[in-house]
């Protein structure tokens, strides 16, 4: 028995339900683990060394020995009684998970698959079942497989072309007898003692998944076409198969797949998103002719690959019959074009462009799925990338974010409210551009230390007149708002006293209510549905001005000041979460606020979705340079940003929607900035997707979502700060969330606009 | 040699999750029988996290089954892709999403009487707050005790069924093995407990083996469950592990 009998015998970590008799999950799960990845079907069938064979007989067929095991089952030699033939047994392990229907959709496709006599295809002999396991018997080609022939070095590419021609004729007979393989890869293809390729698995193995399903892959991931990994992007078809003999040509020439990636999530998005790296730049010798013909075969729209298998064996022919093949190279254009959606993290550090620091999370890649989009892609022809890590902390979640020079030394330094304790972490900038913990951060504020608060917000200012910032941190448990008193060094002293702000503060905004030149502050209270308004009076004290709090419609989230209607006070903007509306108070002078006469305005616009909306936050900004400020709100239910334009006189027009970029979704912070530098505002959003999207401002209140990036996974992005770190005089950004729990600046220029088409803006 | 060399398993089948995936939601009778299984296996790590998350016991029970109300209404479902959308982060997303809207608490209405919340809330009201006074360990933050009580609920599940198989064998050697499953037991104890058997130490390293097994393809099956398709077990497994072991 363990000394702590609440804590892993194994490991020590503390023990919860004890499931594994002393032994806690973690090993439990560590123990299987390698079964799992080595192979699911290691676990379902006993393999010969376990002791005797599972099975001997299969119907008519003796098993001699196991051949191969995959992912899709067992393959064994096999002897048929009667007939005295050699024959290869199949027994698929998806029988055990496959429904009626599944089954019947495979002995259909079975019976459809063993009518394909072709030299290029192994034959099925049979096809049965073994309780409820379906199993196929097969023509015994003894010889290796392609992916086995490549593994010592690559193929010459003559007889690279010469495989792929006679692949694709055969795939083109079995088109012809409407048969559709959908896994073509090289460990699907068997060479022959004569030196003959040969496809097997025809339409067998996916005939078993439901073709409904939105991804519908078996095999490996890194062959798959982007229709097969978005159903969205419309149905598989022969077009599938094209783009399939293309990936093994590939494959054949370049001696790896067209899709890289480092889990089957990874690969799937660099499948739908990126275009695979030019064979050209990983075996430089190759011919263009060649490198076309395979790009051609992989165009990511079905309609623009070759329009049959035959034409690719065609194509081929002609290689190497040393006459002009017919489609033409990738256009230098095009290929720029392809370069912003191209696969990520290999292909971007081999460009030397980019430092990517830390861990594989910070690859860009974005998807593709609306034609506008897509139309939009091909007008950015530049991208000056990624993301640059300022400070990995895994252990930490992130709540918010700011951004200030807290040490006076002309950098900008990051400040972070820890989530799960709501401790405010400090990280200063250095001259290298790295940032480094404060000596005593993180700080703890009394309040916080006593109710820890899972979803700090805070806000950074002078906030007793010294000169040197000091931060303010809302603590949601205690309905209070503590102050942290600034060095100006980068050290933080916690005022003993907390203010008692009201229930559940959840956003806090700094500007000057009252024109004494002093912060003040707003507080959102999203249980009090009210904003309440605090006057600083120096020395870290403050005064609620008479009719503070206010109430504001239901869930008040996110808080944005400007003057909205001239008067030269600063207004206040909230987002209504609750209540689906963004609703505005004017400053009617010593921080006493009325609604704005038509407050609240409903959020959403033309959304798609009929629950309604539930802005978060907004962001104030001239987005349309008619010298009044507008506002943009970011709702987490339509996934969309909402643009209302100011009148300046305290009115505002719903303008536009759009949604944040495809796989952003629940954005919960928007921020605006001109991130490319054309003198037109952009917008960023947070999404809890765990990406940012970044939407381009045409400036005239329009927005197309231009990137979404798989920034931070698992996990969410809880918020996004806009500050110039690198001092470039362009916008940065530094997001935070959880799980990741680091804070990432993006570099200068996000994207860079070249040109807009004649009709920018919307998405609706 | 025929077929594919041994690689990932990759095959996508029929998962409860993937059932409700596919559904968009608890929209068919189908899904929703699916859903309403998954959540009757994995509805104390909300609870725990709730909990941790400093709400009390009973706002926590409320909450849970509030939660478990709404996801049955099919309120949280758009958006969701199979590509990424596991059953263990899509609960906690969605779970952070709606004690994100806190808000709603106060106008929070009791549920119709439907009958899985009902009995759903029979288990909470009986299980969940011993179980989380007994096992939680409170360093833990609310995301690590959720991960933690997800892999034991998970386990224990997988226990139950093994269990009963060996009872409807009639089999009673289920309690000798148990404490054999994580790997790594001293000889002597293996050989203690072969002489309990009346086995020799060979026969209870193979009855071992196979019960070992057993109990892997039930992991398999159940984790299968959770995600979008078999092949993203092994997957899920590494995710998990890597969350349990983030300190």
């Amino acid at each position: 028995m363990p000394d702590n009998p609440k804590a892993c015998s194994r490991c020590g970590s503390p023990l919860g339900r004890d499931v594994g008799r002393g032994v806690c999950a973690a090993c439990l799960i560590e123990d299987v683990l390698p079964a799992a990845e080595g192979l699911a079907a290691a676990a379902m069938f006993p393999s010969p060394e376990d002791g005797a064979p599972l099975l001997q007989r299969l119907g008519d067929y003796e098993l001699l020995e196991e051949i191969g095991r995959g992912g899709m089952g067992v393959i064994y030699k096999a002897r048929q009684a009667g007939l005295d033939r050699v024959v290869a047994v199949k027994l698929l392990l998806a029988g055990e998970f496959a429904d009626t229907r599944a089954r019947a959709r495979f002995a259909r496709e079975a019976r459809n698959a063993a009518r394909l006599t072709h030299p290029g295809i192994v034959t099925i002999h049979a096809v049965g079942e073994h309780r409820g396991r379906p199993y196929f018997a097969m023509e015994y080609v003894p010889g290796p497989n392609l992916a086995q022939r490549c593994r010592d070095g690559l193929l010459p590419m003559n007889t690279a072309a010469r495989y792929v021609k006679q692949l694709a004729r055969a795939v083109h007979y079995a088109h012809q007898h409407g048969v559709i393989h959908r896994d073509l890869k090289p460990a699907n293809i068997l060479v022959t003692p004569e030196d003959e390729p040969k496809l097997t698995d025809f339409g067998l193995t996916k005939s078993l998944v439901d073709p409904s399903r939105t991804i519908e892959s078996a095999g490996s991931p890194n062959f798959m076409a982007p229709e097969q990994a978005d159903s969205t992007l419309g149905p598989t078809s022969t077009a599938t198969d094209v783009f399939g003999l293309g990936a093994v040509l590939y494959f054949l020439l370049t001696g790896r797949p067209p899709t890289l990636g480092e889990s089957l999530s990874e690969i799937l998005r660099a499948v739908v998103a990126c275009e695979p790296v030019a064979p050209r730049k990983l075996r430089p010798a190759l011919p263009r002719d060649l490198e076309t013909i395979t790009l051609r075969c992989l165009e990511r729209e079905p309609a623009r690959r070759y329009a049959s298998a035959l034409e690719v064996a065609e194509e081929l022919a002609r290689w190497r019959n040393h006459e002009p093949i017919r489609a033409r190279p990738v256009s230098r254009p095009e290929l720029l074009a392809k370069w912003i959606r191209r696969n990520p993290l290999p292909a971007v550090l081999g460009t030397g462009l980019v430092g990517v620091v830390g861990l594989g999370i910070m690859a860009v890649a974005w998807q593709v799925r609306r034609a506008e989009i897509a139309r939009l892609r091909a007008e950015f022809v530049e991208v000056e990338a990624p993301w640059r890590l300022i400070h990995a902390a895994a252990e930490l979640r992130v709540a918010e974010v700011a951004v200030a020079d807290v040490n006076r030394d002309g950098r900008a330094d990051v400040l972070a409210a820890l989530a799960e304790d709501g401790r405010v972490g400090v990280f200063l900038a250095r001259a290298t551009g790295e940032f480094a913990p404060a000596p005593g951060s993180p700080y703890t504020a009394p309040e916080v230390a006593r109710r820890p608060d899972p979803d700090g917000a805070l806000a950074v200012a002078d906030f007793d007149g010294d000169g040197l910032l000091d931060v303010a941190v809302a603590n949601e448990t205690s309905h209070s708002l503590s102050l942290l008193r600034g060095d100006g060094a980068g050290g933080f002293v916690p005022c003993p006293e907390a203010i008692p702000v009201g229930r559940a503060p959840r956003q806090i905004l700094v500007a000057d209510f009252n024109g004494d030149r002093r912060p003040d502050l707003a507080v959102a209270l999203i249980e009090d549905h009210a904003v309440s308004v605090w006057l600083g009076a120096g020395a870290m004290r403050f005064t609620a001005p008479e009719g503070s709090p206010f109430a504001t419609p239901a869930g008040p989230w996110g808080l944005a000041s400007a003057d909205f209607n001239g008067d030269r006070r600063a207004d206040l903007a909230v987002a209504n979460s609750g209540a689906g509306v963004v609703s505005v108070f004017l400053n009617r002078g010593a921080g006493r606020f009325v609604p704005a006469p038509a407050s609240p305005w409903p959020v959403g616009g033309p959304t798609r979705d009929s629950r309604g909306s539930s802005p978060f936050d907004l962001t104030t900004a001239d987005v349309n340079r008619d010298g009044h400020a507008d506002l943009i709100s970011a709702d987490t239910r339509s996934h969309t940003i909402t643009v209302f334009l100011g009148d300046g006189t305290g009115g505002f027009t719903p303008h536009a929607s759009s949604p944040v970029a495809v796989g952003g979704l629940f954005p919960r912070r928007v921020r605006a900035a001109d991130f490319d530098q054309d003198g037109r505002l952009d917008l960023v959003t947070a999404n809890e997707s765990g990406n940012l999207s970044l939407l381009a401002g045409d400036g005239t209140g329009g927005f197309v979502p231009v990137l979404g990036s798989p920034l931070f996974e698992p996990g969410s992005v809880y918020s996004v700060a806009v500050a110039d770190l690198t001092g470039d005089g362009a916008p940065d950004l530094v997001a935070c969330g959880s799980t990741f729990g680091l804070t990432v600046t993006g570099h200068a220029a996000l994207f860079r606009r070249t040109r807009w088409g004649s009709q920018p803006g919307r998405i609706e | 040699m025929n077929g594919p060399q041994a690689s990932p398993p990759h095959q996508f089948t029929t998962t409860r999750w993937s059932v409700v995936v596919r559904a968009g939601g608890a929209d068919s009778p189908e899904a929703r029988a699916a859903l309403e299984q998954l959540c009757r296996d994995y509805w104390y790590p909300l609870y725990a996290y709730v909990r941790r998350k400093g709400h009390g016991p009973e706002d926590a029970a409320d909450l849970t089954q509030d939660f478990f109300a709404k996801l049955l209404a099919n309120d949280f479902a758009q958006g969701l892709t199979p590509a990424g959308g596991r059953f263990r982060s899509f609960l906690l997303t969605a779970l952070n999403r709606f004690l994100i809207n806190q808000w709603q608490k106060s106008r929070r209405q009791k549920r119709g009487g439907a009958a899985f919340t009902d009995s759903l809330e029979g288990l909470i009201n009986q299980r969940g707050e011993a179980g989380y006074l007994a096992e939680a360990a409170h360093q833990d933050t609310p995301e690590r005790l959720f991960q933690r009580a997800w892999a034991e609920s998970l386990l224990a599940s997988v226990l139950d069924r093994l269990a009963a198989e060996c009872q409807e064998r009639g089999d009673w050697r289920f309690d000798v093995l148990r404490p054999f499953l994580a790997t790594g037991e001293e000889p002597p104890a293996l050989a203690e407990a072969a002489a309990q058997l009346n086995l020799t130490l060979g026969a209870f390293k193979s009855l071992l083996h196979r019960f070992r097994q057993r109990y892997r393809e039930l992991l398999f099956e159940e984790v299968g469950q959770t995600v979008g398709s078999a092949g993203e077990v092994a997957e899920e497994l590494r995710g998990l592990l890597q969350a349990l072991r983030a300190t």
